[in-house]
C-alpha cells in the first residue's frame, strides 16, 4: 500500500488545533438563578458525573480526530496495488463481435461485457486516461485516451456488437503506436476469446490482463453458404452449406430451406460433436429471389442458425437468327425459355451488336461484324478460311467432350451427307472433327467470338437428334459468356457498399440506378444521400432496396459465416499467444472505486453520526 | 452551472442533510439557537462537500486551445525536397504558434513516428529531423500515420492534423480512418508538396488472362498514365522476345493500349510491356508484366553440351509428343518462372561450371518446390566429371558424385598452386580454400596431395603427402591467409621438384590466380612439366588475371583453362578438374545394361534386345535412391527418387552418338526416354479447373473454379497452394471451399517479381491415395513498387480526406490555429480534493464553534434569555 499524494499528509497538522480546543478549559457560563438550593444536589453528584463526562469529551475528541484522520487520508489517495505511481494509460479492448451476442444465464455477453468496462471506466483514477476501442471485425477507436469518465460511459452505452467476426490481431498493433512513456500502460481485454488464435509481441512492458465473459458452449450454426447457379442450366442452382456443432455432443436438428419466402425443403442434419458437416442441395427457381435455411436448434446463439442468398434471375440471351427457312434451329432455340429470339431475313439484318448472339443460316455479310456470330456453311472472307475441297459424308471422328459447347453430346454415327473440307486459321479451335477436315471451330477473341459450321445442318440427320437442341443451347449460352459472372456470391458482411458497388450487385437484375434507400434485416433504413454514403451490411440478412415503408426488392445478402465466433465455446484462455502475460481476471476488475472513495463514504457516514451523538449528548 | 458529476446517484446522499436538520430537532445541547443554526449551515455545508465529492464533482470548462500534429510524408514517391518543405512547414507554424497551444511533428512512411514531442511554446530550434532507418520508404501508409496521431492528440484540446503528402497510399485506407477519426472529433487539413510538374509516363498494370486454351487468342492490355500528351512506343515481349511494337501518341491521363495474341506458346508464359516517351521522369514504372498460362502438350528443356548432338534425344522424344527446346549449357534459365515454362529440365553433359550457383539454386526450388522434373544424363562433362560434386544438385540427385574407388584405379599426385596475393582477400580466398578442401575429399589414399601458395614467394601449405591424412590436410588449408605480390614461376618451379619421382600413375596442377604474374620462363617450366608428364590446368578468376599467360601455360601443359568472373564457381572448377585428372569416375567399355529393379519407367520395354552402351560415369547410389538399372560392374545406370513435390533421375551412360551409339538406332530408345521423362515430367493434370489470380495494391487473390465435364460443380476437393514468392519463399496453404464449386483465398503480395502458385486438388481415393483433380502451376508479376505507381499529387484525394472530417485541403497556416466561435471542447476537472480540503478546514471551524462558548460572550444574547 502506498499514498499518491503523500504532501496531503500535512493535514493531520489540524490535529493541533483540535486537541487544543480540548484542552481548552471551558470558561463556565455565567448564569443568574434566583436560588442555589436546587444546585447542592447537582454539585453532590458533581464527583460521579465528572469521570463519564471526560470519557465523552475524549470519546469526542477521538471522533473528530478519525475524521480529520480520514479526509487527510482521502485526500493522500492511498493505493493498494503495487508499482502503482502515477497516472496509468489504460487501453481497453472490447470485443463487439457477433458471439458476443450469445445469451448467457444474466444476459448477453455483451451487457456484462459492457459492465465490467464500465467498472475498468469507474476505477479510473486522477490523471489516469483511457483508450476505449471496439473489436469486431476491424479495430476502432472509440475514444482516444481521455480522462472523461462521462465521455467514456456515454460511449460505451452507444456500443453495440455487429454480426462480424473478430480481429485482435489489428486491435493489438493499435498498442504499436504508444510512444514508450513512464506511464504505466494496461491493457484490458474484454472479450469471449471467440476468434482465431493471434500473435502478438508486444514492444514495450505493458501489462496485459483479460476477463473471458464467455460462458455457455451449446451451439450449432451455419459456418458456410452460397448459392451458385449451374452453369448448363442458370434456373437450376446449387446450395453449399456447411453447419458446424460446437457443442460437446452430437446434434440432430431439422434444416429448413425457404425459396422466396415459402418453404420449399426441409432436411434431418445429424452433426457430431466439435465436427462440421457440408451439405450440397441442388434446387430450381424459375424467377431468381431469396434463399433462406434455417437451422432449427435451440442454442444461446441465433445469429448462426440462418442465413441467406439472393439468386439472379437468368439472364436472357438475345439471338439473332438470319434464316431462308430453317425452322430446326428456330425451334431448337425457342425451346430455350432464356433465349429472347428475333428471326429475321437476310435483307432486314439489325446491327449484330444489338444482339448475344446472330446465327447466320445463309447470306453472311461481307466482313465479319461486330459482336458474337455462328456462321452456318458459310462466313465472310475476312475469317481467313480456306476451302480446299469437299467431302462426301464425312465421319465424325472426334470432338472435344470438356469443351463447354459440347457438354452432354453424344455425336456418334451422325450422317453428314457432306461437308467442305477446309483449312482454317491459328485462331480456331477446332470442336468437331471429321478424318480429312474440321467440322465445326470457334474462333474465341477478346471482343467477339465466332463459330463456324462447316456444312448444312439440314442436309444431316443432326436436327432429329436430342443432341442437336443441346448444341444450339450450348452454343448460344458460351458464345453469349454467361456462367462466368460473379454476380451470385454473397459479400463478406462488416463492409460498407457504395451506390455504385449495390448497382453492381444487381448484377443480372434490371439496371438499377435509384438505389437511395436500403433496408437492412434489421428494418433500420441507410440512406445514400450522398456520393461518399455506404450502406453498412453488419447485419446477417437481407439488405432490401427501400422505397416509403416498405420493401422494395432484395439488394444482397449477407451472412456470419465464421467458424471461430460459431465456436463460442472458445478455449479457458484466450487465443493470444504473447511473450508478455496474460492475467485472467475471473470476475470484475481490479479496479473499482478508488480507496479514496471508500474513506470519503466513511468520513460522510462519520460526520453525521458524530453530529447526532453529540446532539444525543451520548458525546461532549 | 460548470458542474458535473461522475456518479451522480452518490448525490441521493444529500439526503443525510435532513437528518441532521432532524438531529438537531431532539438536541440536548445547552448552546444557543444562533450556534447551533451555524453550527448545522457548517455541519451540512461539510456534508455537502463531501457528497460532492463521492458523486465525483467535475467541473467543467470549455476549452479553446489547439493541439496541432503535422504528419509529413517520406515515402518514395515524394519530392526530393519534402523534408525540407515539411521541416519548413513544422517551424513556420512553431513561429506563429499560440500561447495555449500545442504543436507536435510527425512523419511517415511505411510506419509512423513522433518525431518532435509536443511543444507549447513557440520555439525556434534548429533541430534536424529524419526518418528512422527501420522505417522503409517503399510504401506511404497515411491512414497509419492518422491512426497514430489520433491516440497521441491530447483529448482536452481542439485536435487537429496536418498532413503533407502527395496523396499517394500504397497501404490502408486513409479515408475511412479520416471517417472514424471525425467521429472523434479530429480535423484533418491537407497540403501537398510544391514540385516541379514532372513528365511522367507509366504503365499502371498489364491486363492478361490467368489462363487461355491452346491456340486461343487474347487480349494482352496495358493501362497507361500519362501527365503530358506525348509520342511513346509500346514494346510487347513474349518469353523475353519482343513480339510487337505500337507507336502512338498518349494523352494526358488513362489510355488503353490492346496488343492481340494469337501465337502463345504451351506452357507459362512471362509477357512484359516496356513503354519509352520522348518526356518521362521515373524509369522504375515504364515495365509491366504478366504471366498465362496456356494449356498444351508437355515441355521440356534439354540442355546439351554440344548443341548438335541433342537432336537424337530431341527427335526421340519429339516422335512421343513431348515438345523439347534444345539450348546449350549457358542457356540455362535464370529464373524460376522462365524454369517453370518447363515441365522437366535435362542435362546431358553439361558440366556445372557452366551454370552459376543461384542457377543451380533455383533449379533444386524448381524441383523441390514447383514440382519439376530433372534428368541427369552421364557424359564426359556430367555428375562429378562436371563439377557438381558439393553442389545444390548433387543434393536433388539420386547419386552422389564421389565414387568409392576401386582398387584397379590408378594414382593421381594432385599438387594446388593457389595465388594468396592480397587481391584474393575476402571470398576468392575462402572459395579457393573450400575448393581445395572439397579436391582433397575427393582424393583416396593411394592418391597424393601438395598445396602450395603463393604471393611474391612460394611457399608449401601441404608438402606433398598421402591424401589419407584427410583432417590434417584439411585443418592447415584453413589457414591460408591472403596477402603479398603475384610472382607464378617460383611457384611452378616448386611444384615441379616436389612432383618429382612420385610414384603416382598421374600427375595433375591446377593454378589458381587473379592477377598479373613477375615476369619468368614459363614456357620452359612448363614443358619441362610435360616432358615428366605433369599436367597443369589454370583457372583465372575475374578480369584483372592474366588469360593470355594463363591459357598458354594450360596449353603448354596439356591441361584446360578456365575463366570465371564469379569466385564461387572455383569449387566446381577444382572438382571437376580432380574427378578429370584421377580418371576413376570414367568407365569406357561396352555393356549391357542389367534391371536390377522393376520400375514403371523401364517397364514394356524388351530389354533382351537393348545393344551395347560404350561407357558411363561412376557414381554412388543415395540410401532412398531407386535404382533401376545398374552396368555388369554393378555402378548405378539409372536412378531416380522424389525430391520434394518433384522428381529426379540420372542416368550415367549418355543418349548420344558417344556412348549410346548402337542405341539411338534401337527401337527401344524413343519409349525408353520418354517413359522416363513422362515420369519425372512436372505433372499438370486439369479436369476442370480455372482459375483467375488478381491483384489490388498489396493484396493479390486466387480463385479456382472446378466442375466436371459435364459443367457439375465439384465440391469438397482437398485444395492445397505452394505459392513461391519471387525472394524463393514458400508459403503453403489449404485453400477453402467458398461456394459451390470454387475455392478462394487472399495472399499479400509485397515483393516485386514473379509470384508462381502450385495448386493441387484433390479428392479422398478409394485406394487411400488421393485422385487428384487437378494439379496446376500459375502465374504473377508484380513489376514495380506500388510507390511508383502515382504520378504527382493526388489532390483530390486530399481533399476527399480534409472535406470528409471538416478540414480544408491547402489551407493557410494561421487558420489552422484558428478558432471559429462554437468550436471548442469540453475540458473535465476533478475537485474532489478541493472539495475534501474546504471540508476538512470547516470540521475545524465546526469544532471550535462546539468548543467555544460564544453566547458566553454575549454573541448570541438572545439565546441566554432561554434560561431566565
Amino acid at each position: 500500500m502506498g499514498l499518491a499524494s503523500p504532501i496531503m499528509l500535512a493535514f493531520l497538522g489540524l490535529f493541533i488545533p483540535v486537541i487544543a480546543l480540548y484542552l481548552l478549559k471551558q470558561r463556565r457560563r455565567r448564569v443568574q438563578v434566583p436560588t442555589l438550593l436546587f444546585w447542592d444536589k447537582i454539585l453532590r453528584d458533581e464527583q460521579t458525573v465528572t469521570s463519564l463526562t471526560r470519557l465523552k469529551k475524549l470519546l469526542s475528541l477521538l471522533l473528530q480526530l478519525l475524521f480529520i484522520l480520514l479526509l487527510t487520508l482521502a485526500l493522500a489517495r492511498p493505493i493498494l496495488s503495487e508499482g502503482l505511481t502515477g497516472a496509468r494509460r489504460i487501453v481497453l479492448l472490447l470485443d463487439t463481435s457477433a458471439s458476443m451476442l450469445v445469451q448467457e444465464e444474466a444476459g448477453t455477453r455483451f451487457e456484462a461485457a459492457k459492465q465490467h468496462a464500465s467498472d475498468v471506466v469507474k476505477g479510473m483514477a486522477q490523471g489516469d486516461t483511457l483508450m476505449l476501442v471496439s473489436v469486431n471485425q476491424e479495430a476502432d477507436i472509440i475514444r482516444p485516451f481521455t480522462n472523461s469518465k462521462r465521455d467514456l460511459e456515454s460511449a460505451l452505452e452507444s456500443l453495440r456488437p455487429i454480426h462480424t467476426g473478430t480481429n485482435f490481431e489489428s486491435a493489438l498493433h493499435l498498442l504499436d503506436h504508444l510512444d514508450p512513456s513512464e506511464q504505466d500502460t494496461h491493457v484490458y481485454i474484454v472479450t469471449d476469446g471467440a476468434f482465431e488464435a493471434v500473435k502478438y509481441e508486444p514492444k514495450e512492458s505493458f501489462e496485459f490482463a483479460y476477463l473471458n465473459v464467455g460462458e455457455s458452449s451449446h451451439n450449432v450454426g451455419i459456418t458456410a453458404f452460397q448459392v451458385r447457379p449451374l452453369p448448363d442450366s442458370p434456373r437450376d442452382f446449387q446450395l453449399h452449406l456447411e453447419v458446424t456443432n460446437g457443442s460437446d455432443q452430437a446434434v440432430t436438428a431439422p434444416l429448413e430451406l425457404r425459396i422466396n419466402g415459402a418453404l420449399t425443403d426441409a432436411y434431418e442434419l445429424t452433426i457430431p460433436p466439435h465436427e462440421k458437416i457440408t451439405r450440397l442441395i441442388r434446387q430450381y427457381s424459375a424467377d431468381g429471389g431469396t434463399v433462406e435455411v434455417f437451422i432449427d436448434h435451440p442454442d444461446s446463439f441465433s445469429i448462426d442458425n440462418r442465413a441467406f442468398a439472393l439468386l439472379a434471375p437468368p439472364d436472357p440471351i438475345k439471338v439473332q437468327l438470319v434464316i431462308t427457312g430453317n425452322l430446326f434451329l428456330e425451334s431448337a432455340l425457342l425451346t430455350d425459355r432464356n433465349v429472347e429470339l428475333e428471326v429475321v431475313g437476310p435483307s432486314a439484318v439489325k446491327p449484330s451488336e444489338d444482339f448475344d448472339v446472330t446465327i447466320y443460316t445463309s447470306s453472311p455479310p461481307k466482313s465479319t461484324p461486330a459482336g458474337n456470330s455462328i456462321f452456318i456453311n458459310q462466313w465472310p472472307g475476312d475469317l481467313g478460311i480456306t476451302r480446299t475441297g469437299d467431302l462426301e459424308s464425312p465421319l465424325i471422328t472426334d470432338w472435344i467432350r470438356e469443351h463447354p459447347i459440347n457438354r452432354h453430346l453424344g455425336l456418334q454415327n451422325i450422317s453428314i451427307t457432306s461437308a467442305q473440307q477446309l483449312s482454317l486459321p491459328n485462331d480456331f479451335e477446332v470442336l468437331v472433327h471429321s478424318f480429312e477436315s474440321p467440322l465445326i471451330a470457334l474462333q474465341e477473341k477478346t471482343d467477339r467470338k465466332v463459330m463456324i459450321v462447316a456444312f448444312d445442318p439440314l442436309a444431316t440427320d443432326l436436327p432429329l437428334r436430342v443432341a442437336f437442341p443441346i448444341m444450339v443451347a450450348n452454343a448460344v449460352r458460351h458464345l453469349q459468356g454467361s456462367g462466368h459472372a460473379d454476380a451470385w456470391m454473397n459479400p463478406q458482411i462488416g463492409k460498407g457498399f457504395s451506390r455504385d458497388e449495390l448497382v453492381t450487385f444487381a448484377k443480372g437484375n434490371k439496371p438499377r440506378t435509384a438505389v437511395d434507400k436500403v433496408r437492412g434485416p434489421d428494418g433500420v433504413v441507410q440512406f445514400l444521400n450522398k456520393p461518399e454514403s455506404l450502406v453498412q451490411a453488419d447485419q446477417v440478412g437481407l439488405y432490401w432496396l427501400a422505397k416509403g415503408e416498405d420493401s422494395v426488392e432484395p439488394l444482397f445478402a449477407v451472412n456470419l459465416e465464421s467458424p471461430s465466433e460459431t465456436q463460442i465455446s472458445g478455449s479457458p484462455t484466450i487465443p493470444i499467444e504473447s511473450t508478455s502475460e496474460l492475467h485472467e481476471i475471473s470476475s470484475g476488475f481490479r479496479l473499482g472505486y478508488e480507496p479514496w472513495f471508500f474513506v470519503a463514504l466513511v468520513a460522510a457516514l462519520l460526520s453525521i453520526s458524530e453530529w447526532f451523538l453529540y446532539h444525543r449528548r451520548l458525546i461532549e | 452551472m460548470p458542474l458535473e458529476f461522475e456518479n451522480p446517484a452518490f448525490l441521493w446522499l444529500l439526503l443525510l442533510i435532513p437528518l441532521a436538520v432532524a438531529a438537531l430537532r431532539v438536541s440536548l445541547t445547552d448552546s444557543s439557537w444562533g450556534q447551533r443554526i451555524l453550527s448545522l449551515t457548517i455541519r451540512c455545508l461539510i456534508l455537502i462537500l463531501l457528497v460532492l465529492s463521492l458523486a465525483g464533482a467535475l467541473w467543467t470548462s470549455q476549452s479553446r486551445s489547439v493541439a496541432l500534429w503535422v504528419l509529413g510524408d517520406l515515402s518514395e514517391s515524394v519530392p526530393e525536397s519534402a523534408l525540407t518543405q515539411i521541416t519548413n512547414q513544422f517551424k513556420q507554424l512553431q513561429a506563429i504558434q499560440p500561447d495555449n497551444s500545442e504543436l507536435a511533428l510527425g512523419l511517415f512512411a511505411s510506419k509512423s513516428e513522433l518525431v518532435s514531442s509536443p511543444t507549447h511554446r513557440q520555439s525556434n530550434d534548429s533541430t534536424e529531423w529524419h526518418l528512422s532507418t527501420d522505417n522503409p520508404t517503399s510504401d506511404s501508409n497515411i491512414a497509419l500515420s492518422l491512426q497514430h496521431a489520433a491516440q497521441t492528440l491530447p483529448f482536452n484540446s481542439l485536435k487537429r492534423i496536418l498532413l503533407l503528402t502527395d496523396g499517394n497510399q500504397t497501404q490502408g485506407d486513409a479515408i475511412d480512418t479520416a471517417k472514424r477519426l471525425s467521429r472523434q472529433g479530429i480535423k484533418i487539413y491537407t497540403k501537398t508538396f510544391s514540385a516541379e510538374e514532372r513528365d511522367e509516363v507509366l504503365l499502371e498494370d498489364l491486363l492478361v488472362p490467368t489462363e487461355v486454351k491452346k491456340g486461343q487468342s487474347f487480349a494482352v492490355t496495358a493501362l497507361a498514365h500519362s501527365s503530358i500528351s506525348t509520342d511513346s512506343t509500346f514494346t510487347l515481349y513474349r518469353d523475353g522476345f519482343k513480339i510487337a511494337a505500337q507507336d502512338l501518341t498518349i494523352k494526358p491521363g488513362s489510355n488503353a493500349i490492346t496488343f492481340t495474341e494469337t501465337q502463345a506458346t504451351e506452357g507459362l508464359t512471362r509477357y512484359e510491356l516496356r513503354v519509352t516517351a520522348i518526356d518521362d521522369f521515373y524509369a522504375d514504372n515504364n515495365l509491366a508484366s504478366g504471366i498465362v498460362s496456356v494449356a498444351g502438350e508437355p515441355k521440356v528443356l534439354l540442355l546439351e553440351g554440344n548443341e548438335r548432338d541433342a537432336r537424337y534425344l530431341a527427335r526421340a522424344l519429339e516422335a512421343e509428343s513431348i515438345r523439347v527446346e534444345i539450348r546449350e549449357g549457358r542457356g540455362m534459365p535464370g529464373t524460376l518462372d522462365e524454369m517453370a515454362q518447363y515441365d522437366a529440365i535435362l542435362f546431358s553433359d553439361v558440366p556445372a561450371t557452366e551454370l552459376s550457383v543461384t542457377q543451380m539454386n533455383l533449379l533444386r526450388s524448381y524441383v523441390e518446390d514447383l514440382g519439376g522434373g530433372f534428368v541427369m544424363i552421364g557424359g564426359e562433362e556430367s555428375f562429378g566429371l562436371g563439377g557438381y560434386y558439393r553442389t545444390a544438385i548433387e543434393d536433388i540427385l539420386p547419386l552422389r558424385m564421389r565414387s568409392e574407388k576401386k582398387k584397379d584405379t590408378p594414382s593421381l599426385a594432385m599438387m594446388l598452386i593457389i595465388d594468396k596475393s592480397g587481391s584474393m582477400s575476402g571470398d576468392k580466398m575462402e572459395l579457393a580454400k573450400e575448393a581445395a578442401i572439397a579436391t582433397v575429399e575427393l582424393l583416396n589414399d593411394r592418391d597424393y596431395v601438395s598445396v602450395i601458395a603463393f604471393d611474391g614467394d612460394p611457399y608449401n601449405v601441404v608438402d606433398l603427402q598421402s591424401a589419407g591424412n584427410q583432417m590434417g590436410i584439411v585443418q592447415t588449408i584453413s589457414q591460408i591467409q591472403a596477402g603479398g605480390g603475384t610472382s607464378i614461376h617460383p611457384a611452378l618451379v616448386m611444384g615441379q621438384e616436389s612432383l618429382f619421382g612420385v610414384p603416382a600413375t598421374f600427375k595433375h596442377v591446377i593454378l589458381l590466380t587473379d592477377g598479373h604474374s613477375q615476369p619468368g620462363d614459363f614456357a620452359g617450366i612448363s614443358d619441362r612439366m610435360a616432358s615428366e608428364m605433369i599436367t597443369i590446368s589454370t583457372v583465372a578468376v575475374g578480369e584483372g588475371a592474366d588469360g593470355d599467360l594463363l591459357q598458354d601455360i594450360a596449353r603448354w601443359g596439356k591441361g584446360r583453362y578456365y575463366f570465371t568472373s564469379d569466385a564461387y564457381d572455383i569449387p566446381q572448377i577444382f572438382t571437376k578438374e580432380t574427378m578429370n585428372a584421377s580418371k576413376s569416375s570414367l568407365v569406357e567399355e561396352p555393356f549391357l545394361p542389367q534391371i536390377f529393379k522393376d520400375h514403371q519407367t523401364i517397364r514394356s520395354i524388351d530389354w533382351e534386345l537393348a545393344p551395347f552402351l560404350f561407357g558411363y560415369v561412376v557414381t554412388t547410389p543415395k540410401a532412398t535412391a531407386e535404382v533401376s538399372m545398374v552396368t555388369e560392374r554393378g555402378d548405378p545406370l539409372l536412378a531416380s527418387w522424389q525430391v520434394g513435390l518433384g522428381r529426379c533421375a540420372a542416368f550415367t551412360s549418355d543418349a548420344k552418338s558417344r556412348w549410346a551409339a548402337d542405341w539411338v538406332s534401337w527401337p527401344g530408345y524413343g519409349q525408353f526416354w520418354a517413359q522416363l521423362i513422362r515420369d519425372v515430367m512436372r505433372s499438370s493434370l486439369n479436369r476442370g479447373t480455372e482459375s483467375t489470380i488478381d491483384s489490388y495494391s498489396n493484396t493479390g487473390s486466387l480463385i479456382l473454379d472446378s466442375a466436371d465435364s459435364s459443367g457439375q460443380y465439384l465440391n469438397g476437393l482437398t485444395t492445397e497452394l505452394q505459392l513461391i514468392r519471387p525472394d524463393l519463399s514458400i508459403e503453403k496453404k489449404s485453400i477453402r471451399q467458398v461456394g459451390p464449386g470454387r475455392y478462394a483465398t487472399d495472399f499479400s503480395l509485397d515483393q516485386t517479381g514473379s509470384y508462381l502458385f502450385k495448386i493441387r486438388q484433390s479428392t479422398p481415393g478409394d485406394n487411400g491415395e488421393p485422385d487428384v483433380f487437378a494439379d496446376i502451376t500459375r502465374g504473377l508479376t508484380v513489376s514495380y513498387k506500388p510507390e511508383y505507381r502515382h504520378l504527382g499529387s493526388n489532390t483530390n484525394f486530399l481533399q476527399e480526406l480534409a472535406t470528409v472530417t471538416g478540414g480544408h485541403y491547402d489551407p493557410d497556416d494561421q487558420t489552422l490555429f484558428d478558432v471559429p466561435e462554437n468550436e471548442t471542447v469540453t475540458v473535465r476537472k476533478a475537485i474532489w480534493p478541493s472539495l475534501l480540503m474546504m471540508a476538512l478546514l470547516l470540521f475545524i471551524l465546526d469544532v471550535a464553534l462546539r468548543r467555544l462558548d460564544l453566547a458566553g460572550r454575549g454573541w448570541f444574547q438572545d439565546s441566554a434569555q432561554r434560561y431566565g
